[in-house]
């Protein structure tokens, strides 16, 4: 293996699954068009890879394509068009359980209620992410980030009461 | 605990995603080759396009001749308007696929909106132009065909010109109403980062 395809292996490793997440929340749940689209980064990862200077951290490089390219792709899906939440359980080896799915089901639509912008930012909040690292991604300071983040929680928290 | 901890706790509880988009070594093969092929068609199609236009003069040099005439002005119209609108359409092309999608966020979306301000621009004024140029070079060649073909197939190919000047008009109405709409989703989520 070529030492690219190393280093794109080891990416895909680390990040698919949380790529594949924050892309499943920006597009309300809907595994099929996440799928696509998580398909759809690693393509321009592979593409830019050789471009990657470590200027910043591979993550932070990562995630402003998954970020991109999610705005990239609502427009193909001639945006705001409503995204029907499916079913969620579809996943192998753990236990089904209605209770837990149905939960999850609920914060999804929440999620999908928000606008595009705080809709990226809560994925990258709830996979973990630093702020700093958020705000190097959306292009904003810390601050506004700050602001925005409390702003957001707070909409969730109140359309999800679980 | 918040009513955000108890999200948070849902959100980790997630299962692991299906994974149908296979394996990293899988991925990169089709990829590799897509970007190929799609190279490949590029300087087909740039290849075709020139050949066409080559082919074009000299038809019109070869069996028509370079004559200042109406008819040969208005073939010329036709041509130039078509052939502008194919140069603007590469460009932006070019301009859409030169926006580095590595930038940040706030960024990409800017320069996503200047690019499609740059299209508001070209279907504000070139466009109009375009069509003018290519409706007057028609026009040109009417006293010709009229002169030169049966009355019947001149009614059909006053109609059929229409017929498709009314389509492609349509047609081009309808991307600019899109491209708006664009521009104006584009401005709301840069201001959803303020």
């Amino acid at each position: 293996m070529t030492k690219k395809k190393e280093q794109f292996a080891i990416i895909y490793e680390q990040h698919h699954a949380r790529v594949f997440k924050m892309c499943k929340a920006y597009f309300k749940g809907d595994e099929h068009t996440a799928n696509d689209i998580v398909q759809e980064i690693f393509v321009k990862i592979w593409q830019h890879l050789d471009t990657f200077r470590n200027e910043s951290l591979i993550s932070t490089w990562i995630y402003r394509i998954t970020v991109n390219c999610c705005l990239l792709h609502t427009r193909k899906l001639s945006v705001k068009k409503e995204i029907i939440v499916e079913k969620v359980h579809d996943t192998e080896e753990q236990e089904y359980n209605p209770l837990v799915e149905e939960q999850l089901q609920k914060m999804y639509v929440c999620i999908g209620q928000l606008v595009e912008t705080d809709r990226l930012i809560i994925t990258m909040i709830l996979e973990g992410m630093r702020y700093d690292e958020i705000a190097d991604i959306m292009g904003i300071s810390s601050d506004t980030l700050r602001v925005k983040i409390h702003r957001i929680k707070k909409k969730l928290a109140n359309c999800v009461q679980l | 605990m918040t009513s955000f901890d108890t999200i948070q706790d849902l959100w980790n509880l997630q299962n692991k995603p299906n994974i149908t988009s296979s394996k990293p070594g899988e991925l990169i093969e089709p990829v590799e080759k897509g970007l190929r092929k799609i190279k490949t068609k590029q300087y087909w199609t740039i290849g075709i396009l020139a050949i066409s236009v080559v082919l074009f003069a000299w038809y019109i040099g070869r069996f028509t001749g370079l004559k200042a005439t109406w008819f040969h002005t208005g073939i010329l119209f036709m041509f130039l308007s078509l052939l502008l609108r194919l140069l603007i359409e590469s460009w932006s092309l070019v301009s859409m696929s030169r926006i580095d999608i590595r930038n940040d966020f706030l960024n990409y979306t800017r320069h996503m909106s200047r690019f499609y301000k740059s299209r508001k621009m070209i279907h504000y004024v070139a466009t109009p132009v375009i069509l003018a140029f290519y409706i007057a070079g028609f026009m040109l060649l009417l006293p010709v065909f009229k002169s030169s073909f049966s009355t019947a197939f001149f009614v059909y190919i006053i109609i059929s010109g229409g017929g498709f000047l009314v389509f492609f008009t349509f047609l081009m109405i309808k991307e600019i109403k899109k491209e708006i709409n664009m521009l104006d989703w584009l401005r709301e989520i840069d201001n959803q980062l303020l």
